[in-house]
This record gives structure tokens, C-alpha cells and sequence, in this order.
């Protein structure tokens, strides 16, 4: 045999051995994505879902937003088909459904082009079963191709505190964007608003994975590399209210039917022991189900605005609870002091329900003398610092304005409420935006200092206002969750920071003493409970859109507080009427542990708003 | 039985070493192919409890090898003078059987090429190998070697034709060329004509074993030219490599030595390669199946031009309906599902096995996921990976470490051959064992080269590895009636 042509058959041989083992050899060590693909191929991530965290009331001891099992109805499409259902008509009676709402799910989650990940030989979920549900049929339940997945969703013991701790759902493109670690995917469950959404992450905890291998038709064979990169979902953290339970009830109870808000605060810890929006919803018609989209536009499109937190959205003029302030402001600013009289003839046009006569502050106060206001804001504000009376005046209105906005006013307060609105304290450039080029003064003004014109404050700035003046000058931000409960057991609790105002705590004592003698003989007088020195103040805001609002801010006891609370029930009138016994209420709950004045509980429940 | 005393004197065992390790792993990787965590098969076990036996090829395979150690021992035992007496004999038989599975045989996946013997499926193309080499090997071996019928003389014959050349030519030699072609031709046309093209092409490796034995280089320079344009002709327009043809020709025709024959020689070859662009366009695109043309265009990234061509579609899709041309949407519509279409139906055919193929090849890595874990042969996930994609498993399981031990031992396996086959006296052994040793190199270089996308689609074995009995026996029986010839060496067989 020609030996030259030997060696080039032998040469092309080795020729495609080396062309094939550099072709191998770049497939095997040196290509990474061809790796990753396989991978991505092959090996299935499952998450698995830890139980969110729980929240307790303030004791730790019951829960007031827990978890519970809903179970979703699976069908393997492929099994379900070899064995078609003969009675239909059980099979839907026993899933508690119809036809039409069954075949509707079924065909849109089969046919549905889009859902890339439909299998007719994987499990998928199709309608929610509750768990009572699920216990009574399971034994009944006998069909091809047919199974449950449970999974765990929030649920609500009492139909309470719905717009402060917020609800849950799937997460948005805009939660996504706002997601930089990446944490979740779609269909996943996050807090949207409320306390929710403010303590997602401690409650969320930490999603597991478990890697498998799956086949070509997607089964899954077995866990990859024995579960080496697996991790196991870390169950979220649990949270301890400040809520007191009953006074909580108690509140959502004398609210119902009324539009208003409660708020309830320690004044020694800044603790909010109650917080009441109404009209609310009850928070387990908001659990992520099937029931979600639908009830989620219901509320959405009810004219009450139940989804609206009142407490810490709304923006009520003060009215006359902002008289206080207003008194402390002058002592500090050493305009009055607390033995100066002041002759309240002298207002036209003011609506005062106060006589005429030479008052003190203690008497102005507990009369709720607008004449006396107005006059007391023009000396504070008209100083006399600045040659002219406009400059004067807008001088005056900022050192003033520099006084309210230490009780917390005009700002969020920083609590762990996520959707909480800053209120609003006008300062000169509101006058000049108003009246361009107009030289105002503090007569222009004078409203403010009776609470009423542009002023306007959140529910819970009220109470917090409270607060400071029962601490005598300062207050701790209000909050909501005292401490974190790892899972653990361990318990966290969290500090919160305490803001002092610009009044000297000696200028307290005679506005604290005006606001006893509101309960005591003034306008509060259905505030008194008996055996407790209550200060209060009643205010009836002035309203564009209807009747006046009826607010009342108080504290009790005197000498040592325990409790703050404001009470705003909308276009009910006088403060006196409805706002004072709803406080009053309170308070002999809080400090007493009962309520004893059932006659004025029947009294508060008879009105109801329109 | 004069011979007996000699089988173990004489024979190979080297190869037959290097026969049973290939035989040996094959099995063992059929088992891992199939091995599944809910059935635990035994690598002995025939079938289920259940009566089920699919899933339980490697216990078959174990058979099938038991049935070749028969086989070798009856093949060793004939007489070596009658694979020489009976070549002719046996080639008839077999092109019988070719035409007779026309008739009763059986169609498996679009091939009529079966014989269904009930507990066994016979595929006679496989014993057409050993049959066509034993016919061309009488038939060179009985006629010399005289492949003195060079290009130039083609060109003479063309040139006296035209009444250009007055040259004698030698016809004769010329007619045994063409019968010799002949015998290695009709073989591939039956089976072409069953709808195995894939196994045609393995005849193709004759022209390493005329090579080898003297034909002219040309021959398979034509052949890799043509392959060549063939490519050229997928990847290029047309009209560019017409061009180049013709520059070529141009070029040459200044270059060679001016002779009628050699002008004639060059316009020839300029005429035949544009003829080859010409015909594999026409061949491609309109005589290949669907199915079968995308077998070769996804080797030149078909997938990834389908994609590109979406993504742009659709943003001028997107920008005409969005401008508020109903029409022209849905026009542009119906244009980009349907070449969607082209992709998915890409992507769940030719498409399927070779990218799977690829990834669990690459999977791999450099030492493998372990004998039996390999996650995409786990998961099935490549389609025939126990019979034609047998490759993936090994290079899936055993990394680049096990790819380079199969295309090592392949090559050593070949050489040996080739080695054993350029001692022999005998023109018609020596012709058979190029022949053995050309047949399993082509299933080697189509078999591996498809499943690393560098071969088109083409359903072959890998000799010795893949599961089957048709293949196993074939190739044993094309190995062992070599080494049956290679012991008698000494005794000249004829002339």
C-alpha cells in the first residue's frame, strides 16, 4: 500500500480527532454559559414560604393579626383527562362553587397562551378552600388528577385596627423597582401600607430554597447536589403592639357608624394604646385571596373612603382644642401671665359662646373664650419687634409658628405608621402666596389663634399635642410596635426618641388647670368621671364642607398622666356633645379597667353619622 | 476444522482488548442512559415486575453482547477462503434483503428499514457494510490495483470527445472504476430510498479505502471541495461565490501549463463546483423536508437569526399598529407569528437534541458529574441519549476526561485496524480492513460530530456504545471476519 496516502488517511483521522476534542474541550472547561443554561434547565429553585411574623396587642398575649391555612384546589391536567369526573354536580358541591365560577378559572389558567408555565403534568392551583372546608370533604374527595396545596394568609380575630396595620398583597412593578436586593418575585405577597408595610422586613423573614432536579416534561427526580445549596425559610419576626385590646374595641365599638377617628396615646412612652379610623373595613376581607380584587374595588369605590386612615391622614382644623397651645405660647413669649386679665368686649364678629367679662387664662380657657385668643395671638404675634406692623407681624408669626411646630405639629411625627400626614401650620410665605403684595397683620390672621383658618392637624397630632402638654413639655414619638419578637423568642425592644418643646415646664401648671376646669364646670362637663381629675378641651371646627366637626382632646389623671386621647366624630357640632363622653369613655376604661356609665355608652352609640 | 488450532495463536487481541472495552463501556453508559431512581433496574434486568421492559435496554444490551460472542465464535470457525468465495454471494443476499424490507419491512421513525422479528428488530442496512466491503474488496482484489485513470485522462476523454485530443485512453480501466463505484452506490441508493439517508452516508467512507489503495487524489479532493462549496453555498449569496468561481478559473487559466487538456481540466472544475453551489441551493431548499433542512441550518445559527429577525419584527410591527395601521398590523402580524412559528418549530425539532446534546456535553465539565448523575441524563432530557446521542451521557458523566478516553480509544482502535489491515498479503484482506476500519471512523466522525453541532442531525450509531442489536452485531461481525482473515494471513487467499 502506497505509503505516503497511509499517513495522510492516519493524518486526517488525527485531523478530526483534535478538531472534535477542541470542540469538546471548549464545550466542557472553557464555556460557562452553556453551564449556567443547563443548569437553568435542569435544576428548579421551589421557594418555600416562612409564616409571616404575627402582631400581639400590648401584653404579648393575644394576637390581633395572625396567620391561618387556606387551601388551593391542584389539578394535574393530564390525570384529571384519563379519568373524566362523572358526577359533576358533587364535585362542585363538595368545592363549595358552581360551574360556571369553576370552568371560568379553569379554562383561563389552561388556555391562556401567556402563562408560559401552565403543565397539564404539574400540580396547579385552582380555587381557595377554606380549612373548614378542606377538613370536611377530604375524606369525599376522590378524584384523578385532582389535589390541595395549603398555604398560610393573614387573619383577624376582631374586625379591628384595619387602616393602622395596613393589609397585604401581590407585589406591583413598583414594588419591584423599589426592591433592590431583589427579594421578591411575582405573585409574591408584600406589605402595602400601614404597619404592614413598615415592618415588611422583620415580618416577611426569609424565603427558603430548595434546588431539584427536574426532568424533560418538568417532574421533579430529586433534590440537587443532596440539597447542598438548599437553605431553609427563616419565619418572620413578630411584633408587639402597643394596642390595649379592650380600649381598642371599646373605641371601634362607640365609633361605629360615625365618621371620626380616636387616638389614644401613654403619655410616659409615646405608646399608642388606641387608634381608631372610621369608617374602616373589616381587615379579613383584605386577606391575599380570591376575594381580594374584588373586595379591594368594592372599598375602593365606597363614598365613605373606608381605605382612608383618618387617623393619620386627615387634616382637621383644631378649633378650640388648640386654645393651650395658644395660652402656653403667650406665657412663654411673656405677653400674659397667668394672673393678667384681659376684657373680652372688645371682638366683634368672633361667635364667642363665652361672656363678656375681664378673664384669666385659666377662665379663658375653661370658657373657650374666642375673644380672649384672638386678643392673646395679636399680642404674641404683634410684638412690637419691628417697626412696621407688617414686618412686625410676620415676625411674630414665625417665632409663634417656632412653638407649635415643637409639639410635633406642621411635620410627620416620625411614627411607625407608614402613611401618616405632616398636618399643616401656615408660616409668612402662606400669607404672601395668599395675599400678594397685601401688607397683612395679625388682625388679618387672627383666626389661627383659635384654631380655625389654615391650620390643620392629623387625629394623631392632636393627641400627641396632648401628650406634651400633660408631660409638661415634652413628648416621645408615637409609635405603634414596642418591641420586635425574634423567632427565637428573644425580645427586642425598640427606643424611641423623646422631643422637647420650646415651652418652659413652669408655664404648665395654670393652662393644665383651665383644662380640669373644662371638665370640672366648663364646656366638658360630660367628661367628668368621678374620683378622676380629667383636663380636657372641647373644640368645634369650623368645616367648609358641612356641619361643624366635633373634637375633644384630653388627659387623665392630672397630677400623673396615663392617658392622652383625641376624638374627632365629623359634622356632629359641638365638641361637648359626642367627642368629650367618647374620651371621657376611655379613660375610665384605661384607668379603671371597666366602664361603669353605661347609660352614657347607649348615649355616645345612638348617633350615627349620615 | 483444520484451523482451530490456530485461533489463539494468531489472532489480534490487542483489538480485541480494545473491542471489548468499547463493548464494555457502552453497555455500562446504555445502563446509566436508562437507570432510573423510581424503577432501580438491575443492569441484567430484562423487564419490570410489571412485564414493562422499556426502561430496561441495558439488561437487553447485555444480550445482545452474549449473542456476539455466538456470532464471533461461528464466524471464527467457518473457513477464511469463504468470506473470499462467498463476498458476491452474501452482497446479492443482503441487496435482497434491501429490496425485500421495501416490501415487509416495518417504518420506525419515518424509515422503512426494519425487519419486526417480534422479539427483535432487524435493520439489514447495518449488515449491507460488511457485505458491500467484502464485495469491493474481491472485486479490486480480482482486478489489481490499476487506478492509473487519472484527471488528466478524464480530461482526454472529454478533450477526444470534443475531436480536441487524438490520445489513446485506456476504457477498460475506466469501466472496472465505474463498477467498483457501482458496488459502493447501489447499496446507498436502497438505502436512500428506505428513508435513511443517514446511513447512506457512511458509504461515503469507501473513497478513504479506494484512496488508500491508489485512487487518483483527485477523487477526494472533488469530494472535499464539493463539501466545501456546499458550505460556502449556506453561508454566502450565491451570486458571490459564482463570482469567485469565476476568478478562480480566470486566475488558473494564466497560471497552469498551456495544454488543451489542462484549459479544459480547469473550465471543468470551475463548470462542476458552480454546478455543486447550483444544485446544493436547489438541494437545500427545495428537495430537503422541512424538518431536514433545519437539521443543517441550525448548525449556522438558524436559532439565533430567527430571533434576531423576531425582536426586529416586532418593534416594526409594534411601531405600524401603534401608528394606527390596522391593516398593515395585521399584515406584519401574521408575518412575525409565522416565522415565530419557524422558531419554535426549531426549537422543538432539529433544534431540541442539539442544543440538549450540547448542554449535558458541557455539563460536564472537565471530570464530570459521576458515573449515573448526570442531572440532563437524568431528566431524559436528550432525546435517543442511549442510542444515538449515547455521546451526551459519556461526555455529560465522565467530563472532557471521558471525551478524550472515547475519541483516544477510537483512534487507537483504528489505528490498530488500519495497522493490522497494511500487514496483510492478501490485496483482498488488506482491502477489507481499510474498509472496516473506513466504515467505523465515518460513524465515529457523525455520530460524535452531531452532538457537539458540528454534523447536522443524522441518525447513526456510535459503533459499539449506542443501544441496539442490528449495530452491535453488525460491527462485530464487519471486525471479527477481519481478524478471522488477518490469522491466515499467511496463507495467500488468491493470486
Amino acid at each position: 500500500m502506497n505509503d505516503k496516502r497511509k499517513y495522510i488517511v492516519r493524518g486526517f483521522i488525527l485531523v478530526v480527532a483534535i478538531v472534535f476534542l477542541s470542540r469538546l474541550f471548549y464545550l466542557q472547561v472553557l464555556n460557562d454559559d452553556l453551564k449556567a443554561k443547563a443548569q437553568s434547565k435542569t435544576v428548579k429553585s421551589i421557594t418555600t414560604y416562612p409564616a409571616r411574623g404575627v402582631i400581639f396587642e400590648r401584653n404579648g398575649k393575644e394576637v390581633i393579626a395572625g396567620n391561618k391555612l387556606v387551601y388551593d384546589l391542584t389539578v394535574v391536567v393530564k390525570d384529571a383527562k384519563k379519568n373524566p369526573i362523572q358526577d359533576t354536580a358533587k364535585f362542585y358541591r363538595l368545592l363549595g362553587t358552581t360551574a360556571e365560577e369553576y370552568l371560568k378559572v379553569y379554562y383561563t389558567k389552561t388556555n391562556d397562551s401567556l402563562t408560559r408555565d401552565y403543565s397539564p403534568i404539574i400540580p396547579m392551583s385552582l380555587i381557595e378552600i377554606s380549612p373548614q372546608r378542606h377538613a370536611s370533604i377530604i375524606d369525599k374527595f376522590h378524584y384523578s388528577g385532582f389535589g390541595f396545596t395549603s398555604r398560610t394568609v393573614r387573619d383577624y380575630k376582631y374586625p379591628i385596627l384595619a387602616n393602622a396595620f395596613g393589609y397585604l398583597s401581590k407585589v406591583d412593578k413598583q414594588d419591584m423597582i423599589r426592591d433592590e436586593q431583589g427579594y421578591y418575585v411575582e405573585q409574591d405577597t408584600i406589605g402595602k401600607i400601614g404597619l404592614e408595610r413598615n415592618y415588611e422586613k422583620a415580618l416577611r423573614g426569609q424565603k427558603g430554597v430548595r434546588k431539584v432536579i427536574k426532568n424533560a416534561r418538568g417532574i421533579i427526580k430529586k433534590s440537587f447536589m443532596e440539597g447542598a445549596q438548599d437553605t431553609n425559610a427563616v419565619a418572620g419576626y413578630s411584633l408587639i403592639s402597643s394596642i390595649d385590646l379592650d380600649l381598642q374595641l371599646l373605641g371601634e365599638k362607640l365609633m361605629k357608624g360615625k365618621k371620626g377617628s380616636i387616638v389614644a396615646i401613654d403619655p410616659k412612652t409615646g405608646e399608642i394604646l388606641t387608634i381608631v379610623s372610621s369608617p374602616s373595613y373589616d381587615p379579613n376581607d383584605l386577606v391575599v385571596n380570591k376575594n381580594f380584587s374584588k373586595n379591594y374595588s368594592a372599598l375602593r369605590n365606597d363614598s365613605t373612603i373606608p381605605l382612608f386612615d383618618r387617623a393619620t391622614m386627615t387634616r382637621y382644623p383644631p378649633g378650640s382644642t388648640f386654645k393651650p397651645l395658644c395660652a402656653l405660647i403667650g406665657l412663654q413669649e411673656g405677653v400674659i401671665s397667668p394672673t393678667n386679665l384681659i376684657y373680652t368686649g372688645s371682638c366683634p364678629n368672633v361667635g364667642d359662646h363665652a361672656a363678656i367679662g375681664y378673664y384669666n387664662v385659666g377662665r379663658a380657657i375653661q370658657s373657650s373664650s374666642n375673644c380672649y385668643f384672638i386678643q392673646l395671638f395679636k399680642r404674641t404675634v404683634q410684638q412690637g419687634k419691628k417697626e412696621h406692623w407688617h414686618d412686625d407681624a410676620k415676625y411674630g408669626l414665625m417665632k409663634w409658628r417656632q412653638h407649635v411646630v415643637s409639639f410635633g405639629l406642621g411635620s410627620t411625627l416620625g411614627s411607625d405608621i407608614s402613611q401618616e400626614n405632616g398636618g399643616f401650620v401656615p408660616d409668612t410665605n402662606t400669607y404672601q402666596r395668599k395675599w400678594p403684595g397685601f401688607k397683612w397683620n395679625s388682625e388679618t390672621i387672627r383666626s389661627l389663634g383659635i384654631g380655625q383658618g389654615e391650620m390643620g392637624l392629623t387625629p394623631l397630632q392632636m393627641a400627641n399635642m396632648t401628650v406634651a402638654i400633660a408631660n409638661k413639655g415634652y413628648y416621645i414619638t408615637p409609635h405603634l410596635i414596642k418591641a420586635i419578637v425574634t423567632p427565637k423568642g428573644e425580645y427586642d425592644r425598640l427606643e424611641y426618641k423623646k422631643h422637647v418643646t420650646t415651652i418652659d415646664s413652669i408655664h404648665f401648671q395654670p393652662v393644665i388647670d383651665g383644662m380640669e376646669a373644662v371638665v370640672l364646670n366648663g364646656t366638658a362637663r360630660l367628661a367628668q368621671i368621678p374620683g378622676i381629675a380629667v383636663c380636657g378641651k372641647t373644640g368645634t371646627a369650623e368645616n367648609p364642607h358641612g356641619d361643624d366637626h366635633s373634637l375633644f382632646v384630653a388627659f387623665a389623671p392630672k397630677d400623673d398622666p396615663k392617658i392622652a386621647v383625641a376624638v374627632i366624630v365629623e359634622n356632629s357640632g359641638y365638641g361637648s356633645t359626642w367627642a368629650a363622653p367618647i374620651a371621657s369613655l376611655l379613660i375610665e376604661r384605661h384607668l379603671t379597667g371597666e366602664v361603669k356609665r353605661e347609660n352614657l355608652v347607649k348615649h355616645v352609640l345612638k348617633y350615627k353619622n349620615k | 476444522m483444520r484451523n482451530q488450532g490456530k485461533i489463539g495463536v494468531s489472532i489480534d487481541w490487542i483489538t480485541i482488548g480494545l473491542y471489548l472495552i468499547l463493548v464494555l463501556m457502552g453497555w455500562l453508559f446504555i445502563y446509566s442512559a436508562r437507570y432510573d431512581e423510581v424503577l432501580e433496574q438491575g443492569i441484567f434486568q430484562l423487564s419490570g415486575s410489571d412485564g414493562n421492559s422499556f426502561g430496561y435496554e441495558a439488561g437487553k444490551q447485555f444480550l445482545w453482547i452474549l449473542l456476539c460472542f455466538v456470532l464471533i465464535g461461528t464466524i471464527l470457525v467457518i473457513d477464511f477462503k469463504f468470506y473470499y468465495e462467498s463476498a458476491y454471494i452474501v452482497y446479492a443476499v443482503i441487496l435482497f434483503t434491501f429490496l425485500a424490507v421495501l416490501v415487509f419491512g416495518t417504518e420506525v421513525n419515518g424509515a422503512k428499514s426494519w425487519f419486526d422479528l417480534g422479539f427483535v428488530r432487524l435493520q439489514p442496512a447495518e449488515f449491507g457494510k460488511f457485505a458491500t466491503a467484502l464485495a469491493l474488496a474481491r472485486f479490486i482484489s480480482t482486478k489489481g490495483p490499476k487506478y492509473s485513470f487519472s484527471f488528466k485522462d478524464y480530461c482526454t476523454v472529454i478533450a477526444k470527445f470534443l475531436g480536441m485530443s487524438t490520445q489513446a485512453i485506456r476504457l477498460k480501466v475506466l469501466w472496472d472504476e465505474l463498477t467498483a463505484a457501482g458496488i459502493v452506490l447501489l447499496p446507498a441508493v436502497l438505502i436512500v430510498i428506505q428513508g435513511d439517508a443517514g446511513s447512506a452516508l457512511v458509504y461515503g467512507g469507501f473513497i478513504i479505502v479506494l484512496y488508500a489503495d491508489g485512487l487518483p487524489s483527485f477523487v477526494p479532493a472533488t469530494i472535499l471541495l464539493s463539501i466545501a462549496f456546499f458550505i460556502f453555498s449556506l453561508l454566502f449569496p450565491l451570486d458571490m461565490i459564482f463570482y469567485g468561481i469565476g476568478i478562480g478559473v480566470v486566475l488558473l487559466l494564466f497560471i497552469i501549463r498551456k495544454s488543451i487538456e489542462n484549459i479544459i481540466g480547469v473550465i471543468l472544475a470551475g463548470l462542476f463546483f458552480a454546478l455543486v453551489v447550483f444544485g446544493s441551493d436547489y438541494f437545500v431548499n427545495d428537495i430537503l423536508k422541512q424538518h431536514q433542512r433545519t437539521r443543517i441550518t441550525v448548525l449556522i445559527g438558524e436559532e439565533d437569526r430567527l430571533v434576531t429577525q423576531i425582536n426586529e419584527w416586532r418593534a416594526d410591527y409594534i411601531a405600524v399598529r401603534d401608528s394606527g395601521h390596522v391593516a398593515k398590523s395585521k399584515v406584519l402580524k401574521h408575518e412575525l407569528d409565522s416565522i415565530r412559528q419557524c422558531l419554535y418549530d426549531l426549537r422543538g425539532g432539529a433544534a431540541y437534541n442539539i442544543n440538549n446534546s450540547e448542554l449535558a456535553i458541557s455539563y460536564g465539565g472537565g471530570w464530570g458529574q459521576g458515573y449515573r448523575e448526570g442531572i440532563l441524563t437524568k431528566g431524559n432530557h436528550v432525546p435517543e441519549q442511549h442510542t444515538d446521542f449515547i455521546f451526551s451521557t459519556i461526555g455529560e458523566e465522565m467530563g472532557f476526561f471521558g471525551s478524550l478516553l472515547v475519541v483516544g480509544l477510537f483512534v487507537t482502535f483504528l489505528f490498530r485496524i488500519m495497522y493490522l489491515a497494511e500487514r496483510q498479503k492478501s490485496h483482498f484482506a488488506r482491502i477489507y480492513g481499510y474498509s472496516v476500519a473506513a466504515i467505523i471512523f465515518m460513524h465515529f466522525l457523525i455520530n460524535i460530530g452531531m452532538t457537539i453541532r458540528l454534523f447536522p442531525v443524522i441518525g447513526i450509531p456510535l459503533p459499539f456504545f449506542s443501544y441496539g442489536g442490528s449495530s452491535l452485531w453488525s460491527f462485530t461481525i464487519l471486525l471479527f471476519i477481519f481478524l478471522k482473515l488477518d490469522m491466515h494471513r499467511g496463507q495467500v487467499l488468491s493470486r
